[in-house]
């Protein structure tokens, strides 16, 4: 008897687990929709979130599509939730690869938009941000033409293999967020806007923006964007064209900087009141086209372009920090940090007024450049008659 | 041990002792058998006599079909026949010394020993005007020749296999363990049956504790009929609600004959080519007599394919419903789509499908095992291309689940032996993982590692040697280390005489 | 019941294991931001001291844990009185625990999945492994440490890619002020919790064997966690301070070549582990010391309704991550006493105890 009783408990205990089964957290990877990015804007006080989802059909080939759809709501949240009243499935942000923030919301603080992303347990701390250039961020979205089928991924692709190009550096996350709270140091993410590319418009990722505290103060162009790299010591190689390295002379060369193959050092000198910041960056190059029919046969030859390539650098630093010291008064080349980690004391006596003082540093800007081959070639290729 | 209560009290009426005595007159003795056996028309009774009619009558009583027919003519029915010496005076001895020639014959007037001997295929001798008969050994059925065993087979190593025929399964064994050391002892176990049970051991390695053990619990075995090893493996074991085993059993006698080496005690059981040894601990599962015949480093590599095979078959399926219902971040995202893209338009839930796979495959893995070779094409084809691919096509289940189902199948084949464990933890972690997703998971791990670490079996502890951090006891896990490295037996079995091998000859290398 | 003997490495994992328990999950020493090494440090220097007075006591009196020491030092009364203080000490820490990993799991992955199921779930796996005695804890331990530590190391490693040096400067930049709190913080949680071994072992193979085993598990965790509040400071900055989790969320930012990476949720079910045996050590110290204080024969007989009303008390103990997180830092000074003053009162009355023993030859040595 007493068996029984035993028995139909656990029976009853077994049958409850199984209820139980299923609920909660359990989704199956087909009910969910796949967010691959989302965009954010804002219209009057409403937020506009535009999420990319990957739509799935399914038939002897699966095939993959992309699919915009548009949500309101006063907070990010609830616009998000909104936009499962018209997908019909819950978003799932796990995968989503970017997030791209509007000028205007950028401007007015980007505090408030991360903090959703942030918090949230789904989406990841690894999620790149972006700023559209554009007028809204949903219409990076609305563009027809991209290499892949999904837009996110395409951008993603941008952003990591825009590493050896140099424009700009994929922030994610949790570095922005690192930045937006550290002293001494503003933040940066890429911007990205469209351009006409074989009549179709492209994005691209077109620079900097800068940003002070959280606010959107301007953008850095390409070549600029390039340089800052080089100062934040953050360059994964790439290429140093013409008009950059020289002002005149060696228009036609081109010079590839290998991976790894710049160091950056941030020296801050503080002698009696003053602050000095002494910038060191060592470049190692090679020769990756050369046109015009330059020799750089003889130690002298390869001497002078070196000296040239120095001084270029040098004034294209040094021009930098000037137009960002005083257009946008926006520490993001991490001076005060520099000072902070090297002289802490110093740091506490300048860090309520750093911004009066980064506008007026003086910063001195060494480059040492070092070419270490010629690639394939040892001379311009001869032409005879 | 588990025994019903009122199977005890059945047994207890056991000794259904036949108060009879056998008297001087041999017409009554005979008919005293025939009443024993009566209705059994496989007995068979002969009178016979000497050539003179002065000789006195002696009797035969045999069944039929389990005597040697050559050995009763010619050794016992010819010499009474034609010697005259049977004279009315004549004793059983003179008989047992001077006629009958069979290389074992035993005086007795119990007539208990008697039926037994008869059962067991000898010959009872009766003679008129003795209150006491002979047993003659003529044993002599037909039975199997010793082939290899195709449950497990080997590509090196000996082809000899156990047969059903106990006294040859011992031999087998004797002939591998040439020493007075290695001991065997009897047991007659179930009431109706009366098998024979053969405890074997070699004195000095084994530990006595064990063997102790051992005969306390054969001892304690009261059960109507013992048809195979089994049967006792089932009454002995340690923890007899596990799926895992604690006892091991093997076809092979040079298997058997490394466990006694290792200070394992054999169990032979009459009627059965299964050996059992024990104790048996968690390793022995992947463990092969192979690993050891082969080079060490193939050894070792089989080995952790087995551990491999069996860690997957447990818990991919698990794995698989976790992250995918779960935390599908972990996947790479092209591989999120890819399932995503599979599981449109499928009706079930993954852990349904899954469900249902599983209890498809173990289906078809029981259909294969008893089907004629004839049909058992017809299993293949079902299984591949109607559950296969026709279900797939039809979105009845999504291909990665196929895949994953299928993995864990074949996995499980790497490790025969678990059998029934396999598919109760994969079950458990299953269901867990369902309903916890990869935290369910790992709960069910622990709760397993639980139960394997609190299994004995005979006072070992099963998961002994995966808990140590010696080396010496790693040598025989997870790898199979080279011979001259193993010097020592496995410590928690042999509990003295612990060196395997003489250390001087330690460096020659020669295997 | 046969004695439990456990060998020097099994006691000497199940100690680190133990002292690993939530702390990687938690983080140590947040107060002290990009000093918080320096905190653990010195928590390993105060940590010393502390656990010598510890293994002291059970060295003191072979064989016996705490509940029997406190018995023959104090009497009957005062020592049940403190026994009984020391099981409640033992009972809360591990409910908080419990509370600890089902906040955790809420948070970083079921959040849908009500909390008590979770809660149940450990607890009834803890009270399994209990029930067949500590000893089965400790092999468990054993085997499962090696890979659990090779998993801490290897994610370490990975996660060097996304370090950057230049975030553990500037050095004491606040001052020792915030460190020495990070230290004392890190000091009680989780170095001197190993306090509640001194109710769990008894049964050590000889009498060094208890120095081997508090100063190895001291000396190897103490690394481990310095290692981790390094790497975390490093990839993390100053998110690192900001978040519940600093080291899952540190793992969960490791991208290596596109493939590995969002491989948090493997390094959440080795933190698992490490609280199925923080929480088994802590059920087993109760239900032993319950056993022994009210002389109620075998512990294994409380697991089972001690385990669930340590459960239920998990599941009621806090309303919220917040209020878990802001007990925590009033956490030290809670257990200040059952840390340092009562262990240092119990040991003056052992040392003068054993003395008068051995004058007058009473001593069962």
């Amino acid at each position: 008897m007493k068996k029984t009783v035993k028995a139909v408990i656990l029976l009853l205990l077994a049958v409850s687990v199984l209820q139980l089964t299923g609920c909660w957290n359990y989704r199956e990877i087909d009910k969910v929709s796949i967010v691959a990015g989302a965009a954010i804007d804002k219209e009057r006080d409403r937020y506009v979130v535009t999420v990319e989802v990957i739509d799935m059909k399914s038939g002897k080939e699966s095939v993959v599509e992309s699919k915009i759809i548009e949500g309101r709501g006063q907070s990010i949240f609830d616009a998000v939730r909104n936009i499962i009243q018209i997908s019909g499935k819950r978003l799932y942000w796990a995968h989503s690869k970017i997030l791209i923030i509007s000028q205007e919301i950028a401007r007015e603080g980007v505090a408030d938009v991360i903090d959703f992303y942030a918090r949230d347990s789904e989406p990841r701390f690894a999620l790149y941000l972006l700023i559209s250039k554009e007028e809204t961020a949903k219409d990076i979205f609305l563009m027809e033409s991209f290499a892949e089928d999904i837009k996110s991924f395409d951008i993603e692709d941008m952003l990591s293999s825009e590493e050896s190009v140099l424009k700009v550096s994929g922030i994610v996350l949790y570095e922005f967020i690192n930045d937006l709270g550290a002293e001494g140091k503003s933040a940066t993410l890429p911007s990205i806007s469209l351009i006409l590319n074989n009549d179709q418009k492209r994005p691209e990722l077109s620079g900097e923006a800068v940003f002070k505290k959280d606010r959107l103060i301007g953008f850095l162009d390409g070549k600029e964007s390039k340089i800052l790299h080089y100062i934040l010591d953050e360059t994964q190689g790439g290429l140093l064209v013409g008009e950059e390295i020289s002002q005149d002379v060696d228009k036609e060369l081109t010079l590839e900087v290998f991976e790894n193959g710049t160091t950056t050092k941030i020296k801050p000198e503080y002698v009696s009141g003053d602050l000095t910041i002494n910038i060191e960056v060592d470049i190692t190059a090679a020769i990756a086209e050369n046109r015009g029919g330059n020799y750089f046969v003889t130690k002298e030859s390869v001497d002078q372009m070196k000296k040239e390539v120095e001084k270029a650098m040098e004034e294209k630093i040094k021009n930098l920090i000037l137009k960002v010291q005083s257009e946008y008064g926006s520490d993001i080349f991490g001076f005060g940090r520099t000072v902070k980690a090297d002289m802490p004391k110093t740091w506490k006596k300048i860090k309520n007024n750093w911004g009066d003082i980064f506008e007026n540093l003086e910063v001195k800007v060494t480059v040492d450049f070092k070419i270490v081959n010629k690639a394939m070639l040892s001379q311009p290729i001869t032409i005879g008659d | 041990m588990f025994f019903d209560e009122n199977n005890r009290k059945e047994q207890q009426e056991k000794p259904v002792t036949y108060k009879k005595h056998l008297k001087k007159s041999l017409e009554y003795n005979i008919q005293l058998f025939k009443d024993i056996f009566n209705s059994d028309e496989t007995l068979v009774t002969r009178k016979f006599k000497g050539p003179t009619e002065q000789q006195s009558e002696c009797g035969i009583i045999f069944i039929e079909g389990m005597i040697d027919v050559d050995v009763v003519n010619k050794n016992i029915i010819q010499p009474v026949l034609r010697k005259k010496i049977l004279t009315r005076e004549v004793s059983l001895e003179t008989l047992q010394e001077h006629v009958i020639a069979a290389h074992k014959i035993e005086k007795t007037a119990d007539i208990e020993k008697l039926i037994q001997g008869i059962l067991i295929g000898n010959t009872v001798f009766l003679l008129e005007g003795a209150s006491e008969a002979l047993i003659i050994t003529t044993k002599g059925w037909k039975h199997r020749e010793i082939t290899e065993p195709p449950s497990e087979k080997t590509i090196r190593g000996p082809r000899e296999g156990f047969t059903e025929a106990f006294l040859t399964n011992l031999s087998l064994i004797r002939r591998k363990v040439k020493t007075p050391k290695l001991k065997f002892k009897y047991l007659t176990l179930g009431v109706q049956t009366n098998t024979k049970v053969c405890i074997c051991y070699i004195e000095g390695i084994t530990n006595d504790k064990i063997l102790e053990e051992v005969e306390r619990r054969l001892k304690n075995i009261i059960m109507d009929g013992i048809i195979d090893s089994g049967y006792i493996e089932e009454l002995i074991k340690d923890c007899p609600l596990s799926p895992f085993k604690t006892i091991g059993s093997t076809e092979r006698p040079d298997v058997a004959a490394s466990r006694l080496l290792e200070g394992r005690i054999a169990v032979v059981s009459d009627g059965s080519p299964n050996v059992l040894t024990m104790p048996y601990v968690f390793q022995e599962y992947f463990q092969s007599n192979e690993d050891y015949y082969m080079d060490f480093i193939f050894g070792s590599i089989n080995r952790l394919l087995r551990i491999l095979g069996f860690l997957l078959t447990i818990s991919v399926t698990g794995i698989y419903v976790a992250i995918s219902t779960y935390h599908q971040e972990i996947f790479p995202t092209p591989l999120v789509l890819s399932i995503s893209a599979a599981r449109q338009g499928v009706p079930f839930p993954t852990v349904v499908e899954a469900i249902l796979l599983l209890f498809i495959f173990e289906v078809l893995r029981e259909a294969s095992v008893r089907m004629p070779e004839a049909i058992g094409q017809t299993i293949s084809i079902v299984g591949a291309l109607v559950l296969g691919q026709a279900a797939i096509d039809a979105r009845l289940f999504s291909a990665p689940i196929v895949v994953v189902v299928a993995l864990s199948g074949i996995t499980e084949l790497i490790v025969p032996r678990f059998k029934g464990a396999n598919i109760i933890v994969r079950m458990m972690l299953l269901f867990l993982s369902a309903f916890l997703g990869l935290y369910g998971f790992i709960f069910g791990v622990l709760i397993l590692l639980i139960h394997l670490f609190g299994l004995r079996s005979f006072g070992v502890p099963y998961m002994q040697n995966y808990r140590s951090l010696e080396f010496q006891d790693f040598k025989d896990t997870v790898v199979r280390a080279p011979w001259w490295y193993m010097i020592l037996r496995p410590q928690f079995i042999a509990s003295e005489n612990k060196k395997r091998r003489s250390l001087i000859r330690d460096t020659g290398g020669e295997q | 019941m046969k004695k439990e003997i456990i060998s020097d490495p099994e006691s000497i994992i199940t100690m680190i294991t133990f002292i690993f328990g939530s702390t990687l999950i938690l983080g140590s020493a947040g107060d002290a931001k990009q000093d918080a090494w320096i905190s653990v440090l010195i928590a390993v220097a105060m940590a010393v001291p502390a656990l010598f007075i510890y293994a002291r006591l059970l060295f003191l009196y072979p064989g016996q844990d705490l509940f029997d020491i406190l018995k023959r030092v104090f009497g009957n009364i005062t020592g049940k009185i403190i026994g009984l203080l020391f099981i409640w000490y033992a009972f809360h820490l591990g409910a908080m625990v419990v509370r600890n990993f089902s906040e955790f799991m809420a948070i970083v992955a079921i959040p849908e999945t009500p909390p008590m199921v979770v809660i149940l779930l450990m607890g009834m796996v803890c009270i399994f492994a209990i029930k067949d005695g500590i000893e089965l804890l400790t092999r468990i331990t054993t085997f499962l440490f090696p890979l659990v530590l090779l998993l801490i190391l290897i994610v370490v490693i990975l996660s060097l890619t996304e370090a950057n040096p230049e975030n553990l400067k500037p050095v004491l930049y606040d001052g020792w002020k915030p460190v020495f709190k990070g230290a004392f913080s890190a000091f009680s949680f989780p170095f001197a919790e190993t306090v509640i071994f001194t109710m769990v072992f008894s049964g050590f193979k000889n009498r060094i064997s208890v120095y081997k085993t508090y100063y190895y598990a001291l000396l190897i965790s103490a690394v481990v966690i310095l290692i981790i509040s390094i790497r975390n400071i490093m990839v993390l900055g100053q998110v690192g301070s900001i978040v519940y989790f600093p080291s899952y969320v540190a793992v969960s930012v490791i991208n290596i070549g596109q493939f590995i990476q969002r491989i948090e949720v493997t390094v959440a079910m080795v933190f698992l582990l490490g609280g199925f045996v923080k929480i088994s050590v802590c059920l087993y110290a109760a239900c032993k010391g319950i056993a022994k204080v009210f002389t109620l024969g075998d512990y294994r007989q409380f697991v089972a309704p001690i385990g669930l009303f340590m459960l239920i008390f998990a599941d009621n103990i806090y309303e919220s991550t917040m209020e878990m997180l802001e007990w925590i830092k009033y956490y030290p000074y809670y257990a200040i006493p059952f840390q340092i003053i009562l262990p240092v009162i119990i040991l003056i009355g052992a040392e003068i105890k054993v003395r008068q023993e051995t004058i007058q030859g009473t001593g069962d040595r």
